[in-house]
Parts: C-alpha cells; structure tokens; sequence
C-alpha cells in the first residue's frame, strides 16, 4: 500500500506555541464508544464489523467540521504502514495488536482519528499541543455531539456510555498527556511526584520501547565491535520504537523510562464528569511543570558544570555518532532539549525537536528514508539523521 | 558456536522467531540471555484489574460464574471477573451487581456523572429490534437453518434502511 502525501505531511500538533512550556509535547484525549445494536468488537463476526465499519465512515464522510480525512482499511495496509501509524499516535497498539476486521478513519490535519472495530466499536481521538489539553477534548467533545446525533451508542442511565472494558466505562474518555521532565528525573523527584498523583486517581508513567508481544521471543541487542563503554547500544529493530495504549499495558516503571519522557492520565471514567477529569489532568500537569521548572533552576544554580557537560556529551553523540541507538537518541535529544529550553544551546527548533520524536522510529525510518527493517540499518540512518540536525550545535 | 553477542563463549541458547514475516536465528550465551531476560523486567503487557474480587469468594459461586452465561453475547461471568472486559451492551444488565461490584474497585464513584446520550424513543425500538434480529440469525446459522436465516437478513437488510433514513433525517435536522 502507497501512503497518501497527506499520511505523511507533518502533524499539527508538533507546531509549537511559543509561550508553552518546554516540558508539554503531547496531548491525546480519547472517547469509546458502541453502537447499540451490535455486540461488541471482540465478539462480532466480520460481517457485522464491516457493516459497523461501512455506517461510522459513511457519518463521517459527510461532516463538515473537521477537515476531510480518509478511511484505511488496517487488513489493506502493510504492516509497516500500520506500525507508522502508532508511531504517529493516531492508532493505540490495541489498534495495532487486535484481530478481526478493523480500520482507522484519519481526518487531513492528522488531528483527529477515530478508530473502529478496536477495543470499541469506535474510538474518538484527538492529538493536540502538550498545553491544550481542554481544547483537545472540546473537539472530542464536538466530534461525539455529531456522531450522537445520527449514531445510536449504548448509554446506560446509571453507568453512562458502555465500553467492552470495564476500565473505560462511564465518560468512556482517556486522558494522556506526555511530559518531558529531565530535571526531575535528574534530581530523582519523579517516584515521589507519581505516589502524590496516585492518590489522586492520575496516573504518571513511563514509557518502554517496542512491541511487547513481541517479548516472548528474545533478540540480543546489536554489539559492534568497540571499547566497552564507549560502543553504540543498538536495541533489535522491533524495539525501536515507542507506542500508546488505552489500557496501561504497555507503560514502564517512572524510573525505567526512555529519554525522561512520561505520560500523565486518568486512571478511572466513573464517577466524575468529563469537565471534571480534564481539570484534575490540568491541574497535575501544571503541578508539575512548576515543579520541573524549579528544578531546572536548581540545576543551573547548583549543578551547572555537570549539566554542561551531560549537553555537550549529548551534542556530541548527535552530532557525531556513526551508528546511533533508539534509547540513546531519545536521551541525547533529551539533554538537547533541556539545553535548548535553558539557553545553552541555540539554532534548533522546537517543533522539529517533536518531529524528532517520531523521526527516529522505525517505521518512520523504514517509510520517509528507505531503511531495511534491521537494527544496525536503523541506527545508521538515524545517525545521518542527527549529523544533518545537530552537527552544527554549540554550547552558548 | 559463539555466542553472536559477547563473541567470546559458546552459545547454549537457540532461537527462532519471525520478524516482519522473515524467520531469524539468534545463538547466545546463558549470560547474554540472562542479561536480556533481566532488561525486560518492568515491562508487562497487565492491564488493571478489580482485586477485590478473589477475595471470600466461595467455590460455589465460583463454579456459578463458570457456568452463567450472558444470554446476548454467550460470555461467561467467569471471564468477565477474570479480564474485567464485557462482550455486549446487556451484560451489563445481566450481572448488574456483580459488575457494579467491580466497577466500585475500579472507579472514584459509582454513577456517571458526564455527558448524557439520549436517542428518540423510535430509534431506540429500531436499535433493539436490529439487535435480537441479528443474534437470532447467528443461532439460526448455528443450527443450519438457512432459509430461517435468509428470511432475517433480509429482514435485517430492511431494518438497516430505515435506520440510515433516521440517520439522515437527524443530519438534516442537526443542519
């Protein structure tokens, strides 16, 4: 399958508000929903996830207020092609790791997806600015309205919107937003953070690479021959990768995360309003932007040698690095990022530091650039990659 | 054989596996393996679950949850307890209190307390008709009794009309 220009011109929310923190990349809001009259996803036949499928994107062909998008069918895609997706956060790897016949309707901004026949018989999602999380639901929010109005969903009058798992039942809505936090994790404040957000039902966690089904089967990572210490650490090609989900399954311990990123979401949809959940997300996501931005001052005033030296180390790896690593790339574009954000480094572009994110990821590499699906192919390109953005970077 | 990781001892472990369609071998060491092993730890695939389930709950009603079965969709209570995942919309209904238990161990509250979803009283008829049509014509399917069967489909060909006509009408009116 050939991938419309479209699926590949640069998503919306990567363009970068100047007065946003640095700290705020990425906001997901996502609403599940069934229609009344079929069972759900995992107990229907093809049949009746086709004619599911054929009345949600006939609905959506003819609304006006988001921009026009397209259907793709995921048995018609290639497999590279459905991990690009995830990787673009437009599927969730439900979507990704599912069975039966399902799809995903993208609108042209890649702002909005919704995917059908996953967890649910649909999935409203919207992407937007770390910092825009209530406007990012208030088209989730817009986008059900309309749907609701010629689509009937299973609504209880007690439980609210009835989801396959019991997990999302109520406003059916999940809230995710992903962080960067290096001078917490540095200063090693992030386990506390997540204990005071866990008492109140928000959930901070980190992320891992790869596909966990893919785990069973056990592949080395790819050892160059090297000083040790100094050598490349190339993961396997599956591993290369970072993708969302809706259930948790997929997140890592906050200490264990890759390139002090982290995602920050409502643990339960029952027994608040969505008005409600998206306030406490708010609120926990400014609680701890302040709390990084003290601790980057705390950095600066107390550390800064070391800081300086943990940046140009980064800088370095970016800029000079032959063969480059997924988890190292994300750790140098890390320092890069702190770096940029505090002053020490200038010439480099936000937004293109967020298009980074997903750049770097295998079938982002496999697609735009023509790399084979091998780790060490991988980490070449993803060098050349780096040379090209950061070779030219210098500490102010 | 070495080890095609540390390149120094003999490789014990052997590995096949398919990536992207492609079968890929990997000989290794049991210290590389075990150093790998122990990389993944902190990754799991678990999903939350309601943990007050298992608690005093006696083997009569577990063998009871064995054998109750939703009467839409045919899942056992079991495996609702057991993946906190519901096959269709009357589960809900069919074992209210047991999933009103798990959803206090999951939830802040018990009742919705967000957007209302309301549907006319004709369309709500529509829908449930629709619905117990297409399960009978999956018994009917069942039991190979296929001129039963035509006779639905087209019955619920018919349904799926009138529904998309609602369907429009509702765009006009929301026009």
């Amino acid at each position: 399958m050939v991938l419309p220009k479209s699926a590949l011109s640069v998503p919306r929310w990567t363009a970068v508000s100047a007065d946003l923190p640095e700290s705020l990349i990425l906001c997901e809001c996502t609403a599940a929903r069934n229609l009344s009259d079929f069972l759900f996803p995992h107990c229907c036949s093809d049949d009746e996830r086709r004619a599911i499928a054929s009345r949600v994107t006939g609905v959506l062909s003819d609304i006006k207020m988001i921009s026009p998008g397209q259907y793709y069918a995921w048995g018609d895609m290639e497999r590279v092609v459905q991990r690009f997706f995830a990787e673009r956060r437009l599927v969730t790897y439900e979507m990704l790791a599912g069975s039966g016949l399902r799809g995903v309707w993208v609108s042209g901004d890649q702002s909005v997806a919704v995917m059908l026949n996953a967890l649910d018989h649909l999935a409203i999602r919207a992407l937007g600015e770390g910092g825009q999380l209530k406007q990012t639901w208030q088209v989730v929010n817009a986008l059900d309205d309309v749907l609701g109005k010629m689509l009937d969903f299973s609504y209880h009058e007690r439980l609210g919107y009835l989801t396959s798992s019991l997990n999302m039942v109520g406003s059916g809505l999940t809230l995710t937003v992903l962080l960067h936090l290096p001078a917490l994790s540095m200063l090693n404040a992030i386990p506390e953070a997540a204990q005071r957000l866990a008492s109140k039902r928000i959930l901070l966690r980190g992320i891992a690479p790869g596909d966990p089904r893919d785990l069973s089967r056990p592949e080395m990572h790819v050892a160059p021959l090297c000083m040790s210490g100094w050598a490349a650490d190339i993961e396997p090609a599956r591993r290369q990768c970072l993708y969302g989900d809706l259930l948790g399954g997929l997140a890592a311990l906050p200490e264990r995360t890759l390139g002090n990123l982290f995602t920050l979401t409502n643990e339960d949809t029952l027994g608040a309003s969505e008005t409600e959940f998206v306030y406490y997300i708010e609120q926990a996501v400014q609680e701890l932007v302040e709390e990084e931005e003290q601790s980057r001052h705390k950095l600066v005033r107390h550390h800064k040698e070391h800081l300086l030296d943990c940046v140009g180390r980064a800088l370095g790896i970016a800029g000079g690095a032959r063969l480059l690593g997924f988890g190292e790339a994300l750790q140098a574009t890390s320092l890069i990022r702190l770096a940029h954000a505090l002053g020490f480094v200038a010439g480099i572009d936000r937004s293109a530091l967020n298009m980074l994110l997903m750049e770097c990821q295998n079938a982002h590499l496999q697609i735009m650039r023509g790399v084979a699906f091998d780790g060490h192919a991988l980490a070449l390109e993803r060098a050349r990659m780096f040379h090209s953005l950061f070779s030219k970077a210098r500490i102010n | 054989m070495i080890c095609k990781n540390c390149m120094k001892n003999i490789a014990t472990v052997k590995f096949t596996e398919v990536v992207d369609g492609a079968v890929v071998q990997h000989h290794f060491c049991a210290q590389c393996f075990e150093s790998y092993q122990k990389e993944l730890q902190g990754f799991t695939m678990e999903v939350p679950k309601p943990k007050h389930r298992s608690r005093g709950r006696s083997v009569r009603e577990k063998q009871r949850e064995a054998f109750i079965r939703c009467e839409s969709c045919g899942t056992p209570l079991a495996k609702i307890v057991e993946s906190a995942a519901v096959g269709c919309a009357l589960c809900y209904t069919a074992f209210g209190k047991e999933i009103e238990s798990m959803l206090e161990a999951l939830h802040r509250g018990p009742m919705h307390r967000g957007k209302s979803f309301s549907s006319s009283d004709d369309r709500i008829r529509l829908m449930s008709e629709l619905q117990s049509k297409r399960l009978l014509l999956r018994s009917m399917l069942k039991e190979e009794k296929y001129e039963e069967a035509a006779r639905l489909r087209d019955e619920i060909a018919h349904l799926e009309k009138q529904v998309h006509s609602s369907e429009v009408h509702s765009q006009r009116r929301g026009e």
